[in-house]
């Protein structure tokens, strides 16, 4: 089955005087997937996203969203009408209330005004907007401020929406609703979603995601192949004495005064552990997690 | 043009709820009116009492010359705040929200500019009717109607080329920083640029003659001759080089390699001016968003 592709980006480079800050990057994202982007500060991330969202002149390199090619004054009009982005920090203007902030910015998209008021009531039902709708930006939490930066990124329903690290400073309530919320309009409206984030457990539940370091990318795939692929489950094994470690024949690493060896599963773990269980006097399983297989990625190249 | 108008009233709305952006944005005529009530109207009066008895139709004159002054300082200041918000725009990323929509980029960059001269010829008024209810209070005669008209225009003039002069100048700031260094900088020295905060005749003449070339002053000198030309009238009472005398040392006509420079002329100089830098800014504009 071929899969429509919402955002395809192939050998994008940009340059800033000497200093290539994206270096000739390739990746597609499915539509309506989710798509997580993640790399450490300085990888080339922002300038990324800065360029899917038209702010940013790439360098060299073809981008086509939702089937308009990126760079043409034709093709970004088309793709500024089809995006919505939730930025970083809040861009909303704090003296104004929720709901002027939101419609103002729904009147750029050339809708109807009975389309916009349609629109507009759809995100307040699902952001939960009405409470606040008339307070002022400025006067909401950081939670409700989250909400509304939401609501203001989809009031003209756009095909792809675009989060710059959304949940960075939120307390895990506001962000487990935020996260919520994101997925509940992914799987209702078919929207896809393209996610920068710090926070692996929230990568994990992405269909697919790029890993970015120095303005390359150095790891792709679901989070289960990059789990497999760069960390896997873990046995770590403390004896009870060491001198027997020799004669057993597995391959084990020291780490301070326990053991580590990988297995294929959690599973596996099982008969080591029942023919080494007089040997023992504790043991782990670890199941692989993508803040391992980050680490890892990282650890791997500052070796090469 | 709806998008326009979404625009403009938000800008408005940012304004005046931001209470800070108000206050600064009047900080400057408060600095006037300070200055004034403190030494500048005894000065003037001490001058010229060493002539003729200092009578009511000479407080009068002496009120309408700062009241003048007050006028063109705050077209300067009040547009300039309005422009702070393009540039707190810049620095929190509400420029780049706008510039991620389907929104055309002159229409964004318009806004901003229609939004100065809106709230800049609001403000102006505002203050002129503050500045017409003094006049009456403290004893003078209120201005006939040909006089008002006059200064409105003339108002509509230099909110017109003020905005123009600081849409120019915020183009090179990118930074709230940078920002209130400019607004401090030109709040001070805008006094001293008009001759509102010393008289003409105590400056060092090559001052002076900055002054004379600087486009602004000339919306001061209109508006001190529209609003001081019948109690100067009263005052000297044909007497042409007394008169004269006075108008030179307090800015009320320019005298340029000893010719007077004539009203016209002054409209010419600021008309022009408007025109060339208002092309420049909308060059640079363009270049920079694309």
């Amino acid at each position: 089955m071929t899969m429509k592709l919402a955002i395809q980006v192939d050998n994008l480079r940009k340059q800033y005087g000497e200093h290539q800050a994206v270096k000739g990057i390739s990746f597609a994202v499915e539509q309506g997937s989710l798509f997580a982007f993640l790399g450490t500060n300085g990888a080339g991330k922002s300038t990324t996203i800065e360029i899917l969202c038209t702010l940013l002149e790439a360098s060299s390199g073809e981008v086509t969203i939702n089937n308009h090619s990126l760079g043409t004054s034709k093709g970004n009009h088309a793709i500024r009408q089809s995006i919505g982005i939730v930025f970083q920090q809040s861009i909303l203007d704090p003296q104004l209330t929720v709901m002027e902030n939101i419609l103002l910015r729904g009147r750029f998209y050339h809708l109807a005004k009975k389309q916009l008021m349609k629109n507009y009531e759809f995100v307040c039902a699902y952001l939960h907007i009405d409470d606040i709708a008339h307070k002022k930006y400025g006067q909401l939490s950081g939670g409700q401020k989250r909400r509304a930066d939401i609501a203001r990124a989809i009031i003209h329903k756009p095909q792809i929406l675009f989060l710059d690290e959304p949940t960075t400073g939120l307390d895990p309530q506001t962000r487990q609703f935020v996260w919520d919320a994101i997925e509940r309009l992914r799987k209702e409206t078919n929207m896809t979603i393209f996610l920068t984030t710090h926070y692996m457990e929230e990568a994990a539940v992405a269909d697919n995601i790029v890993i970015l370091k120095e303005g390359k990318i150095v790891a792709q795939g679901s989070p289960n192949d990059l789990k497999e692929q760069y960390a896997s489950d873990q046995l770590i094994l403390s004896f009870k004495d060491e001198a027997v470690i020799t004669s057993l024949g597995y391959a084990l690493e020291k780490q301070g005064d326990v053991y580590k060896m990988n297995i294929a599963s959690t599973l596996a773990a099982v008969p080591i552990i029942n023919e080494l269980a007089s040997h023992l006097t504790s043991f782990e399983v670890m199941k692989g997690s993508l803040d391992r297989v980050f680490i890892q990625i990282n650890e791997e190249m500052k070796v090469h | 043009m709806d998008m326009i108008i979404s625009l403009v009233s938000r800008h408005n709305k940012v304004f005046t709820r931001n209470r800070m952006l108000v206050f600064f944005s009047m900080l400057s005529v408060l600095i006037v009116i300070a200055l004034y009530a403190i030494f500048l109207q005894k000065t003037q009066l001490d001058a010229i009492e060493q002539y003729m008895p200092v009578t009511q139709s000479i407080k009068q004159m002496v009120n309408e010359w700062m009241v003048a002054g007050l006028l063109s300082i705050i077209a300067v200041t009040t547009t300039l705040g309005v422009f702070g918000i393009y540039v707190k725009d810049l620095e929190t990323k509400t420029t780049a929200d706008f510039l991620t929509t389907a929104a055309s980029r002159a229409k964004i960059q318009v806004s901003y500019v229609i939004s100065a001269l809106l709230i800049g010829f609001m403000m102006t008024m505002l203050a002129f009717i503050c500045c017409e209810i003094f006049l009456v209070a403290t004893g003078g005669e209120l201005l006939s109607w040909y006089a008002t008209i006059k200064i409105i225009g003339i108002l509509l003039l230099a909110v017109i080329l003020s905005s123009t002069l600081n849409l120019f100048l915020v183009l090179f700031v990118k930074t709230q920083n940078a920002f209130s260094t400019l607004n401090t900088i030109i709040g001070t020295a805008i006094g001293f640029l008009c001759g509102v905060y010393v008289p003409m005749g105590a400056l060092p003449s090559y001052v002076q003659s900055m002054i004379h070339y600087f486009p602004i002053s000339h919306t001061t000198v209109l508006l001190r001759d529209a609003f001081m030309a019948d109690s100067i009238q009263n005052v000297f009472k044909g007497n042409e080089a007394f008169a004269e005398n006075y108008m030179l040392q307090y800015g009320i006509i320019y005298e340029i390699n000893g010719t007077v420079i004539s009203n016209i002329s002054s409209v010419l100089f600021i008309v022009g001016t408007i025109m060339v830098v208002g092309v420049v800014a909308i060059i640079i504009f363009s270049r920079k968003h694309k």
